[in-house]
């Protein structure tokens, strides 16, 4: 199943994400008919179980499809709609069109009015996931204001409602947001990284001074190497949340690769950046694509500090006395 | 391009093992304290390896008709996760058990897997590995020991130098030159188990900067070796080392050299007054948690590739690369954290601190350096 998919979605992603069309949405281009071949896939209802016209599938299955999401800087928030629609058949409410995104940074007034800040794909969403009296909910983002960030060329926006709109959606519990937005970043990141590697490779062969390819020189041939070491730790680290997200959400786990997935960001940008040299930081260059998100992923539902934090205080609350028994019982899926 | 590697569980089987190895040194590391137990696989002590061999889990994964266990590489990695992370000393039987014995079962003779196997899986031989010679450290295949026909066996002179536990070990099996010169490289080398009480063979001791006696000189001088010495086929020697390396580089001793030092200051952290906790030091635990629990996944999925019967070379030395920086990152951590305030400290977490401080570079020295690996990465990546 992993083969077929990874197959299907590196086919349809790569398609459709092109410099131009990335660079297009980037820049306030619609986005309505890309979505729509997302759609087309199939993809958004991957986890919708097949008794409500789903595909069924579990995260480990469709595990290659959130990395090629993150490898061809897919620029629409296709795994929080994979996980809000498997949440609305599985609470029997109806299903909802167009993309769902994730809102964590909320505040809410008592006169329903509803600010959320520097939400992920919100230029890109037609819903968002939020919490709010104890529930979460999804609010449509077409009667939302959208303030767009003002950071080039980022798919991060404010939402704002003046009032509770009237066709909210209730989802009736508490939803882990933050978590489950974490764990599907963290295969995005690794989605990204990877293919910031594999480009990154790449140039070094073609890249010839001094006589021969750059990829042959031992300094940068020790960059390289540590940049494939981060990457590798990243893609376990994401394959560990990916086989420990089936049922209710694991937050060690999470916590775990989110950090781990955030703290490999600098190192790995940083040298993606210095091996491609002047070439890296234009536009007409996709480096940036890939390097843009990492810096926006690592931050998004928490950087590695907070989340380190949270596994911190999850161990020193544990009754382990040992690492090792801390890491068997909590962060072995 | 290098594949990522798979996330693998570890079977139940081995799994199983874990209760009755934890409790086996529960009992026998009851009196050690920390200090000692942070030399781990540099602790020699033949007692605590017979009785382990006595349990069954020295040879582990050596075939039962040879005197092991015949239990797979998961089972082994149980035993050894469960040995490093309680700081044991088992360097008496280390090297037999990771290497020589492995490579005997694999390239050996039969009389040669009758002679060695069962002493080894009954902790009564131990062995060293000699590589490494004055002017052949990163360059093992400039080394110049050489062993000449002579009657049915052969003639040895030459030295070796950094030979941990010569002084201790009943056998060495060495890489020594059989034809050629250095500038053939990595022909003409060949691998020979030899015993370090036979006349010729004087090893002299080196102290290290931490006060201990591990490592050695050792002199072959005319060496008489029978034909039974030779290992596997002459001539393979640069082949069946870099088969030896793979298991060498992937273990979890890779990840563990720092964890008696890691437990012991959790402890310190978990006994203070008032349990309230900087909140630098919880990020910290979460940093080194996160990292660990990665680690460990990479060295279970290049576990499971030595279990299918690869030797996944690139994967061990990325491992290998990663994990050492880790160990080494602890120590460091752990010094900063620790006096980040004016709180009293335990005598037994400040030495165990210092030692693992001082030999922290070792461990990115031993079983191939950094640079050496990330040339090896390299080229599993295509550069070179």
């Amino acid at each position: 199943m992993r083969a077929l998919l990874k197959e299907s979605a590196d086919k349809r992603f790569s398609g459709l994400c092109t410099t131009a069309t990335l660079g297009g949405i980037e820049s306030g281009a619609p986005w309505a008919t890309l979505w729509a071949e997302v759609e087309a896939s199939g993809f958004a209802d991957a986890w919708v179980p097949e008794s409500d016209a789903g595909a069924g599938l579990s995260w480990y299955d469709t595990h290659p499809v959130l990395l090629a999401a993150g490898e061809y800087a897919l620029p629409v928030a296709l795994g929080p709609t994979m996980l809000l629609r498997a949440h609305l058949a599985r609470a029997g409410l109806p299903r909802v069109g167009g993309p769902i995104t994730l809102a964590t940074q909320v505040q809410t007034s008592p006169s329903g009015a509803v600010a959320a800040r520097r939400v992920p794909f919100g230029r890109v969403s037609d819903w968002v996931a939020l919490d709010h009296q104890e529930r979460s909910w999804l609010l449509p983002v077409r009667s939302a204001r959208i303030i767009d960030s003002r950071v080039y060329a980022s798919l991060q926006a404010d939402l704002l409602w003046n009032e509770w709109p009237s066709d909210a959606i209730d989802l009736r519990q508490r939803l882990p947001l933050r978590e489950s937005g974490a764990a599907i970043w963290v295969v995005m990141m690794a989605g990204a990284m990877a293919a910031a590697l594999k480009r990154t490779l790449t140039y070094a062969g073609e890249r010839h001074q001094f006589g021969r390819s750059i990829g042959q020189f031992q300094a940068v041939q020790q960059q390289l190497s540590l940049m494939a070491e981060h990457v590798h730790a990243v893609a376990m680290a994401a394959e560990m949340v990916c086989c420990g997200s089936d049922g209710p959400i694991n937050a060690a786990l999470v916590a775990m690769a989110k950090a781990r997935a955030s703290e490999a960001v600098g190192v790995i940008t940083a040298i993606a950046h210095g091996v491609h040299g002047a070439i890296g930081i234009t536009q007409e260059y996709p480096l940036h694509f890939l390097t843009r998100r990492l810096h926006e992923w690592r931050m998004d539902f928490g950087s590695e500090t907070y989340w380190q934090q949270r596994l911190g205080s999850a161990f020193l609350s544990s009754p382990s006395t040992r690492a090792l028994d801390f890491v068997l019982e909590s962060l072995s899926p | 391009m290098l594949e990522p590697l798979a996330f693998e569980r570890l079977p139940a089987h081995a799994q199983d093992l874990r209760l009755q190895v934890r409790s086996f040194l529960d009992q026998q590391l009851a009196d050690l304290p920390a200090p000692r137990r942070a030399r781990s696989w540099m602790g020699f002590d033949e007692h605590f390896s017979r009785a382990l061999a006595g349990r069954g889990w020295v040879g582990l994964t050596l075939p039962t008709r040879w005197g092991g266990a015949g239990l797979d590489p998961y089972c082994r990695f149980v035993v050894v996760e469960e040995l490093l992370a309680s700081g044991a000393p088992v360097s008496a039987h280390w090297i037999a058990d990771r290497q020589s014995g492995p490579l005997i079962a694999r390239f050996g003779t039969d009389v040669q897997k009758q002679f060695y196997l069962p002493r080894i899986c009954r902790a009564q031989a131990f062995f060293c590995i000699g590589m490494s010679e004055p002017q052949s450290g990163s360059d093992l295949a400039s080394i110049r020991a050489r062993a000449t026909p002579s009657g049915d066996g052969w003639r040895l002179s030459g030295q070796k130098i950094w030979t941990t536990n010569a002084h201790r070990s009943h056998y060495m099996i060495a890489l020594v030159r059989t034809s050629g010169t250095a500038e053939d490289r990595h022909k003409g080398l060949s691998q020979f188990v030899i015993d370090l009480k036979a006349p010729g063979v004087t090893v002299r001791s080196i102290r290290d900067l931490a006060g201990d006696a591990h490592f050695n000189e050792v002199f072959f001088d005319q060496v008489e070796l029978d034909a039974h010495a030779l290992i596997g086929a002459e001539g393979a020697g640069w082949t069946q080392v870099n088969a030896e390396l793979a298991f060498e580089r992937s273990g979890p001793e890779r990840i563990y050299s720092s964890m008696v030092l890691l437990d012991t200051w959790l402890a310190h952290i978990r006994a203070r007054p008032g349990g309230s906790t900087r909140e630098h030091t919880v990020v910290l635990i979460g940093r080194i948690l996160a990292q660990l629990a990665v680690l460990r996944a990479m060295s279970i999925g290049t576990t499971a590739r030595l279990a299918a019967g690869e030797s996944p070379l690139v994967e061990s030395a990325l491992m290998k690369d990663l994990g050492t920086q880790f160990e080494q990152d602890l120590a460091q951590w752990i010094a900063d954290a620790i006096s980040a305030d004016d709180g009293f400290i335990d005598n037994e977490l400040i030495e165990t601190l210092a030692y693992t401080q001082q030999i922290a570079p070792s461990f990115s020295l031993r079983g191939g350096t950094r640079e050496i690996l990330r040339g090896m990465i390299a080229r599993g990546l295509g550069l070179r």
